[in-house]
């Protein structure tokens, strides 16, 4: 469905010396390779996660893959398209939404911008109404579609930005950040909503995110990039294995502020008073369960590491 | 091409809605350009009642000037009202917002916003020409075709003008005034171009091409137009058109390759 | 003393930052010098006068009405209407010094480069087309215009104030400004002068504030001190001081409704 072979991207950024005619008349620029030539393929009704930090190029991969930008090497083939041909008939089989970007007509109600799309799109009337009704039920949207877009609140605008990108039923969908800056329930009904909309549309979904979140309760598979190369390409509980052999154990004390065991003091540990926090291999952890029951204690919790700890570990690792 | 004029009319049908929100901007921009041509025409007036004759034109001939300068200046700001709107979509990143939709960008920056509100000073200034033509008599059918064409071809030439607009958004970010020059250079045709002297007659009429957008079209009314002069003037717009089409697509390709 | 000048040179700066904004007005105001001077070239060929002015006298009004243009109406008071509407308003109010003085020096000195430019714009324009020109006879003539110049300096100032303070009330604010400036443009007198209209007309214009802007003090640096100048002189104060009175009402309205949270 997609397939990428070898792709780079290679910017070339002005060097600003603040001189004015410097500047504008003998510019010299700087490059800057995004994307360092990766390759992957994606099937039919996947949903594939893209992370990593600022920079890493997952938001250029995503944009050239959309035919935004164009390639400086390397080949992008989807559904039998070269994506920055922009042909009419590609277009219409893809679906863009940017968690910072904005399509909506700020002053006017979304349902004005879904009218545009709708032309735009040539979605026939009957298809557009069911789209409409169905989309509008999934994300629980019917009491804000008649507001002007400037007075909704970003998670409304959110759940508009993602219906009026799929009134046309894009067969792939792109999503960049499409969580950034919600609050943790219009986090979570946002993803709610991705997971269902690929179930039910049996849609190929490429999303990136900051959100470790999104990213483990959506992706079947991760993407890991680094400086523009991918690192890692596989399911994420193969990473979390592979990766986490580590188990954290909290305990809340009470009483007094004892001595630590000294089974404790070899394994990395945060300690303050009265919560103390230890990091230990899975095999030993019985032995130091066991010694820290000895002590007068409220609560005792054994968890996996947090995602991010693991994700942030594999990176200093490569 | 269907579909392109049902968007076009869907953008437009959202603009008028627009429009009805904020009322009173609306009216007072009406208002306000009314008054400026209003106050304009009695200027024009007075002062041709005391001269009798501007560069050789009659108080008449002199007006559809003027009327010819604002036919062509209001209908380009009515259709292309959105190149005012362009810079922010460039900055804010929401131009990729209209790159992945399935038509042609332009749909969107360059008449996604037209403002049927304009219409009513537009018919105006088209009751006034035909009012004034028809007072002047005596014109033959190919001259008032000339004019007609001519007219048009000072919108292309207007259309070249706002495309190149947009490409100098996209490649610079020191060009949000572009638009601003170009609105001031025009506002030079306000009279006929004849009131000039060389050398700034020439460079109005062929480098800042005012002279050919809006004295052109009636100086061919008047039959005071060589036939090589109509060929030049339609060789220009469609040169323009040209050029600043080519460019806009240099510009799509660096916004392409190079912005991030 | 030290606050204003650096609140001076801060002000410079910032043209440096809007250098673009700053040439675009300096552009637009010589294109018009252009088309204005040739429009009056063509006006008086082979005529003595034009409504009561000799071709030395329409140039040298048309040469005050460009520099007046560039002193009087070029202002950045209307930045007040944007502070007001988002609320940063009251980072100045915060300061340990008055609104006032912050307003004041920000205009004269964005006046005094405007002045600057203006001057040698038209020192540029003059000796390329050497146009014949006509300076007053009567050395009172200069006083006058420059007492009416100061008139149409402060109530300039007043009259962008009070349009300013209108955001304390709707933030459609830019309408009303939007028809004034127009209003300004076509009857303060920057194009032509006024007294090329029909005498009905022109005292009817001579009854709103915009005249005494640009017209009044070009006129009486052409025409030297006339009976008029009296008349003038009644409407122009009255015009002011209705003016300020308004601005320093609204103001104190203003501030008391305007509500500092939640903005």
């Amino acid at each position: 469905m997609i397939t990428v072979k070898n792709l780079y991207k290679t910017y070339q950024t002005p060097l600003r010396t603040g001189n004015f005619i410097t500047d504008t008349f003998n510019r010299r620029y700087k490059s800057h390779t995004a994307v360092q030539g990766i390759s992957f393929s994606i099937g039919e009704n996947e949903l594939v996660g893209f992370i990593g930090p600022n920079g890493a190029g997952k938001t250029t991969t995503l944009k050239m893959l959309a035919g935004i930008l164009f390639p400086t090497s390397g080949t992008i083939d989807i559904l039998g398209f070269t994506p920055f041909d922009k042909e009419t008939a590609f277009l219409k089989q893809i679906g863009f939404v940017m968690g910072q970007k904005n399509q909506l007509i700020w002053d006017l109600p979304p349902t004005d911008t879904f009218s545009v799309n709708k032309e735009i799109y040539e979605i026939p009337e009957a298809e557009y109404r069911k789209r409409l009704g169905e989309l509008t039920d999934m994300l629980n949207a019917a009491t804000f579609l008649n507001q002007p877009v400037k007075t909704l609140s970003l998670g409304q605008r959110m759940k508009c930005e993602l219906l009026s990108s799929l009134l046309h039923a894009p067969k792939i969908l792109f999503l960049d950040e499409p969580t950034i800056g919600l609050d943790i329930f219009a986090q979570s009904s946002i993803r709610k909503f991705i997971k269902e909309y690929q179930q039910e549309y049996r849609a190929t979904i490429i999303l990136t995110s900051h959100y470790m979140q999104d990213v483990q309760q959506l992706a079947d598979r991760v993407i890991l990039l680094d400086a523009g190369s991918i690192i890692y390409d596989d399911t994420l509980e193969k990473l979390m294995q592979s990766q986490s052999q580590t188990k954290c154990v909290t305990i809340t004390m009470t009483g007094t502020n004892p001595d630590l065991p000294a089974i404790v003091r070899k394994f990395e540990h945060e300690y303050m008073y009265p919560q103390l926090r230890v990091y230990v291999p899975k095999k030993r952890l019985a032995e130091v369960l066991g010694a820290l029951v000895e002590l007068d204690y409220l609560d005792v919790t054994v968890e996996n590491e947090p995602i991010e700890d693991i994700i942030k570990k594999f990176y200093q690792q490569k | 091409m269907k579909r392109y004029i049902a968007v076009i009319l869907a953008y437009s049908l959202n603009s008028i809605k627009v429009s009805i929100q904020s009322r009173a901007g609306a009216i007072a921009f009406l208002t306000g350009k009314m008054l400026r041509f209003g106050l304009s025409a009695l200027f024009l007036y007075f002062l041709m009642q005391q001269t009798k004759f501007l560069a050789g034109y009659t108080l008449e001939q002199t007006f559809l000037f003027f009327l010819t300068f604002n036919i062509i200046d209001s209908i380009s700001q009515q259709l292309y009202r959105e190149v005012y709107r362009f810079r922010p979509h460039i900055v804010s990143g929401d131009f990729d917002m209209i790159l992945v939709k399935p038509i042609h960008p332009f749909v969107r920056v360059l008449v996604g916003g037209v403002d049927i509100l304009d219409t009513i000073p537009t018919l105006l200034y088209i009751g006034g020409a035909a009012f004034i033509i028809q007072r002047i008599g005596m014109l033959s059918p190919e001259q008032i075709l000339w004019y007609i064409l001519l007219v048009i071809n000072g919108l292309v030439i207007a259309t070249a003008f706002h495309i190149l607009v947009l490409a100098m958004g996209i490649i610079s970010t020191e060009v949000d005034h572009t638009i601003m020059i170009y609105r001031d250079i025009t506002r030079m045709g306000y009279f006929p171009i004849d009131i000039y002297e060389e050398p700034v007659r020439s460079i109005l009429t062929f480098i800042l091409p005012i002279g050919i957008m809006m004295s052109f079209p009636v100086k061919a009314l008047l039959g005071m137009l060589a036939p090589q002069w109509i060929l030049v003037a339609f060789l220009f717009s469609a040169g323009s058109l040209v050029i600043s089409l080519r460019l806009w697509r240099a510009a799509m390709a660096k916004y392409q390759s190079a912005s991030s | 003393m030290r606050k204003y000048l650096l609140l001076a040179r801060a002000t410079l700066k910032t043209y440096l930052a809007y250098r673009v904004n700053f040439i675009m007005w300096r552009i637009r105001s010589m294109l018009t010098l252009v088309m204005l001077y040739f429009l009056w070239s063509q006006a008086v060929v082979g005529k003595s006068e034009i409504a009561g002015y000799a071709p030395a006298e329409i140039y040298t009004y048309i040469f005050l009405a460009n520099f007046l243009n560039a002193t009087v109406l070029s202002s950045r008071v209307d930045q007040l209407a944007g502070d007001i509407l988002n609320g940063t308003i009251i980072n100045h109010l915060l300061k340990p010094f008055s609104i006032f003085s912050l307003i004041g020096t920000r205009e004269v000195v964005d006046k005094m480069v405007n002045i600057l430019f203006s001057i040698a714009e038209i020192a540029l324009f003059i000796s390329i087309f050497r146009p014949p020109l006509a300076f007053p006879a009567d050395p009172i003539a200069v006083l006058g215009f420059l007492a009416f110049l100061l008139l149409a300096l402060v109530l300039s100032f007043y009259v962008s104030f009070a349009l300013s303070m209108l955001a304390f009330w709707t933030a459609e604010v830019w309408a009303p400004r939007f028809i004034f400036l127009i209003l300004i443009s076509m009857l303060a007198g920057s194009l032509f002068p006024l007294d090329l209209f029909p005498p009905v007309l022109y005292n009817v214009m001579l009854l709103t504030p915009f005249p005494y802007m640009v017209y009044v003090p070009a006129k009486i640096f052409v025409d030297g001190i006339t009976p008029q100048v009296l008349d003038f002189a009644i409407f122009g104060l009255g015009w002011l001081g209705l003016v300020a009175s308004l601005a320093h009402m609204s103001w104190l309205r203003g501030m008391k409704e305007f509500s500092f949270f939640g903005r």
